[in-house]
């Protein structure tokens, strides 16, 4: 069992790597904010992975806190990128 | 772990492993497609599916320990069901509005003001919001 935890933990890290890659290189800010996001949600699958290994259950608790923020930021700033013509 | 595995901890397992690699699958596609609007897809939906298979898994794992965590993992489920979707409109929104180019090969224009008034019913007078 630690060892399939070891392996999503490798393919996490290059999810966020490559993830990071776009976040750098991005040609708009919209390719930035949306690598941005990508990033944060494997953070919180990081997060879910590290509760069931160390069995606790305060790691839900950030990723759930994580995603909501990373939801609310990510609306927020297409709010902001948008000029405010998100509604037509 | 000394003890033998319990046969939900495999599901909890493939769970974990079939979630790892959609996220690795998302972020290869963000990197490699063309275009923001084509590359937007990869983020929203497989990434969503990967998010939502490492929940199921930690869900398997709590239900065997009876511990309350999977009502909080089933929460984790349906908030990233719900609103994962909804801010990648929100980003695809702002960047038709300001205007973010698409590849050569795009067939179809994003919406515009006059696609989205075209229906069945009389046009709505909308000479009072100009702008």
């Amino acid at each position: 069992m630690p060892l399939i935890y070891q392996i999503a933990y490798v393919l996490l890290a290059l999810s966020a790597a490559l993830t990071l890659v776009r976040a750098l290189k991005g040609p708009t800010n919209f390719d930035r904010l949306a690598a941005v996001e990508a990033l944060s949600l494997t953070v919180v699958g990081f997060l879910i992975i590290q509760s069931v290994a160390r069995e606790g259950a305060l790691f839900l608790d950030a990723a759930l806190g994580l995603a909501l923020f990373s939801f609310i930021g990510t609306v927020f700033l297409a709010y902001f990128l948008g000029e405010g013509e998100l509604h037509e | 772990m000394s003890e033998v595995t319990h046969w939900s901890e495999w599901i909890t397992g493939a769970c974990f492993l079939l979630g790892s690699f959609l996220f690795l699958a998302s972020s290869i596609g963000l990197l490699r497609l063309p275009d923001f609007y084509v590359r937007m897809h990869s983020p929203t939906k497989a990434a969503t599916l990967g998010l939502m298979f490492l929940a199921l898994g930690s869900l398997v794992s709590n239900l065997r320990e009876g511990t309350a965590a999977w009502l909080e993992d089933l929460l984790l489920i349906t908030f990233v069901f719900f609103t994962n979707p909804l801010s990648a409109q929100m980003l695809m929104r702002a960047a038709i509005a300001s205007g973010v180019r698409q590849m050569p090969g795009t067939s179809g224009k994003p919406p515009s003001r006059e696609v989205e008034h075209v229906g069945k019913a009389e046009p709505v007078p909308r000479s009072d919001k100009e702008g």
